[in-house]
This record gives C-alpha cells, sequence and structure tokens, in this order.
C-alpha cells in the first residue's frame, strides 16, 4: 500500500469516526432542544389556563355584590385581567426559578382582554363577553403560540307572568353560557345562578324557583321577583358563576 | 485495462477495498448505535409526550387546579387512572416556585428507572401570588 493509500485509509477512517459521532449526536441533540421546549399543544394549555384565570379573577373583582351593581368600566376590568398576569410575572422573577420554566410564562407581547356589556342592561340576544386574545412568537417563546378564550353570556328570551301560587310575578329567562376557545372548540362548564330584583330602590336577592338545561350551553330560568317598584318593568339581574371562577352579569328589563 | 493489471492498478483496488471496507463496518457500527440509542430515547420521548398530553387534558377541564387549589385530589386520581393506562406507572407532584414538595399522588407501580417526565406550570384567580409547578412522571 502506497503513501496514497495509506491517507485514503485514514480519511476513510476519519469519515467513519464522524458519521459514527454525528448519528450519535443528533438523538441527543433533539432530546436537548425537546426538553426546553415544551409541546405546541401543552405550551397552549398553559397560555389558555392563564388566560381564563385572569379572565375569572378580573370578572371577580366586579361581582355585583361588590359594587354595588354598578356597570363596571371595561377598562378597569382590562387592566385587573392585565394585573393577573403581572403578578404572576413578578413572583416568578423574585423567586429566579430556572430558565426554561421562566420562558414559559414570559410574557413579553401585547396581549389583550377585551370586557363588553358586563353588568350593563341588556336587549335581547345581546352578549355579555370576555375575550382573552394573545399572539406570542419567537424568541419569546420556544415555538410561536396564537391563542384566544372567549366567554360568553346571551339573553336569549325573557318574559314576565303571574306567580300563580301567591301575589307577585315571575321572570322567565332564557341564556346561553359557554367557552369559545380559539375559535375552535366549544365547552360548556358547571354553572350558578344568581338572580337579584330592584324593589324600593334596593336590590335584593331573588329566588330562582327553577332551572332547565335545555343543551349546548341553554339554560331556562324562573325567578321569583316577588312585587317589584315597578311591576310593568322590572329590573332583574342574572349572574352566572362558571366552574372556572368566572362570573358574568348583566341586568335586563321585561 | 492496462492500470488494472499492473501491480499500481491492483495496489489501487486492494486500497478502494480496503476503504469500501471501512466504511461499511464504519456505517454497521453507525447503525447499530442509532439502532440502540433510538429505541431508549424513543421510550422516553412517547413518555414525555404522553405526560404532557394528560396535564393539557387535565389543566383544559380544570381538573389540575381544583385539585391543587381546592384539595380535589380524588378527582385528579380518577383522572389519571382513566387516562393513563394502567402498564404505566405515575407519579404526580405539585412542588412550589422554590421547588418545596408540597403533595404527590403515586399510581400504577411507578418506578423511577425508565420514566418520562413533563413540568407545568398552574395557576389559579384565587391566589395568583402562588403559581405551583406541576410534574407529572411516567415509568414503564
Amino acid at each position: 500500500m502506497n503513501s496514497k493509500g495509506q491517507i485514503l485509509v485514514v480519511l476513510a477512517v476519519l469519515l467513519g469516526y464522524m458519521l459514527i459521532s454525528f448519528a450519535s449526536l443528533t438523538p441527543s441533540f433533539n432530546i436537548f432542544i425537546f426538553m426546553l421546549t415544551p409541546p405546541k399543544q401543552a405550551l397552549t394549555s398553559m397560555y389558555h389556563s392563564l388566560e381564563i384565570n385572569a379572565i375569572a379573577y378580573a370578572s371577580r373583582i366586579h361581582t355585583p355584590d361588590k359594587v354595588g351593581f354598578n356597570t363596571p368600566k371595561p377598562q378597569s376590568l382590562s387592566l385587573h385581567a392585565k394585573s393577573y398576569i403581572s403578578q404572576l410575572k413578578s413572583k416568578f422573577e423574585s423567586i429566579g426559578v430556572d430558565q426554561a420554566l421562566w420562558r414559559i410564562i414570559n410574557v413579553t407581547e401585547e396581549y389583550l382582554f377585551t370586557f363588553t356589556n358586563l353588568g350593563a342592561v341588556l336587549n335581547l340576544n345581546s352578549t355579555v363577553s370576555a375575550l382573552a386574545l394573545w399572539s406570542i412568537s419567537k424568541p419569546y417563546v420556544p415555538v410561536d403560540v396564537n391563542t384566544s378564550y372567549k366567554v360568553e353570556l346571551t339573553l336569549q328570551d325573557l318574559n314576565i307572568e303571574m306567580n300563580p301560587y301567591r301575589y307577585g310575578f315571575i321572570y322567565n329567562s332564557t341564556v346561553k353560557y359557554l367557552h369559545i376557545v380559539d375559535n375552535v372548540t366549544t365547552k360548556y362548564p358547571e354553572v350558578n345562578f344568581t338572580a337579584y330584583v330592584l324593589s324600593s330602590n334596593v336590590w335584593s336577592r331573588a329566588e330562582i324557583l327553577k332551572t332547565t338545561y335545555r343543551g349546548n350551553g341553554v339554560y331556562s330560568l324562573a325567578i321569583d321577583i316577588g312585587v317589584p317598584l315597578n311591576t310593568r318593568n322590572p329590573y332583574v339581574i342574572v349572574q352566572v358563576e362558571d366552574s372556572y371562577g368566572v362570573v358574568l352579569w348583566f341586568k335586563c328589563k321585561a | 485495462m492496462k492500470l488494472i493489471f499492473s501491480r499500481r492498478g491492483q495496489g489501487r483496488l486492494v486500497e478502494g477495498a480496503l476503504a469500501c471496507l471501512i466504511l461499511l463496518i464504519s456505517f454497521g457500527v453507525a447503525m447499530y448505535t442509532i439502532n440502540v440509542k433510538a429505541q431508549t430515547l424513543r421510550r422516553g420521548f412517547d413518555l414525555e409526550d404522553l405526560a404532557y398530553s394528560v396535564l393539557s387534558i387535565l389543566d383544559e377541564d380544570g381538573v389540575l387546579a381544583k385539585a391543587v387549589y381546592f384539595g380535589r385530589m380524588d378527582e385528579l386520581r380518577d383522572s389519571l387512572n382513566t387516562l393513563i393506562p394502567s402498564s404505566i406507572g405515575y407519579r404526580f407532584e405539585v412542588r412550589s416556585l422554590n421547588g418545596f414538595l408540597e403533595q404527590v399522588l403515586e399510581g400504577n407501580d411507578f418506578k423511577t428507572g425508565d420514566a418520562g417526565s413533563a413540568t407545568y406550570i398552574l395557576s389559579c384567580y384565587t391566589d395568583p401570588d402562588n403559581p405551583r409547578i406541576v410534574v407529572l412522571a411516567l415509568s414503564r
């Protein structure tokens, strides 16, 4: 074997080693990236969770009991929702969790919270809604994430009738309540209803005689409003609290 | 043709054959290495993927928050037993941000050996100052 042949053999050995090294390194490289990057599904779920919690946090600050049934300003609700995220971020910063975890919560780009008609007087087919809309891309998160979370409460029907059992009135209303995730998935969480009626300029709790679930998030309520101040046009508040902690409410007139 | 039958040509042929042999052996070793490692890692990936999927589903359904922040661990145990095959052991850990272990739930004879895990951040509207780290480890 001459010197050229020897060089060829050495080159072949080197090439072989390079192949082995590359083949061995590739899966390790993948796992290194993977460990730092939760799958998109998990990342999106975490953001959905943050969104619904921020909505719940803001909506609970303005529950009717605390604000005397005044209509809250949408901007202040959005600020409360944003402050929820800020509190979380500052908590993470103060403790100094490791980089991979920090990247998950590191929401540095603009995110939007929009609250519509919470506490307002609604007409038929009007909707109270809370919307969280985030679009977070690299380098803030390892993969691009676009998420939206919407909570909707719609007044579908209402009428007032005489109470057949005692003097007073029954307020029948039909509402639809649902969560819409990423404009695709619809959820129907468990809900609790509370009703209030305005009589003698004081809001008082009204008894809900019957709640009927009609499917697809539609509920029919029979509310005993007694004898309101204005029997022709009583004001009623319908409040919904769902299993995610969100409280949405509106006022309506029969 | 002259080159093939000459000494120099035969030398080249031998060198070429040797080079091919070494390349083949290298490929063989490389393929063997890839196969062995890929199988080992694949099992890890599968478990990790499953762990992340389970945590995502539980969080989207609100089960995680109910268990961690409202103490409804029985619901969580039922959900884990439903979502994770009985042949796969699990260990569910709740930790504070500084890593302090607060709650543990184990099932299906969890073993620490061949395990894959997923780390998840959880928060709740009732306690924004106290987010938690949830770890779900799965083992075969």
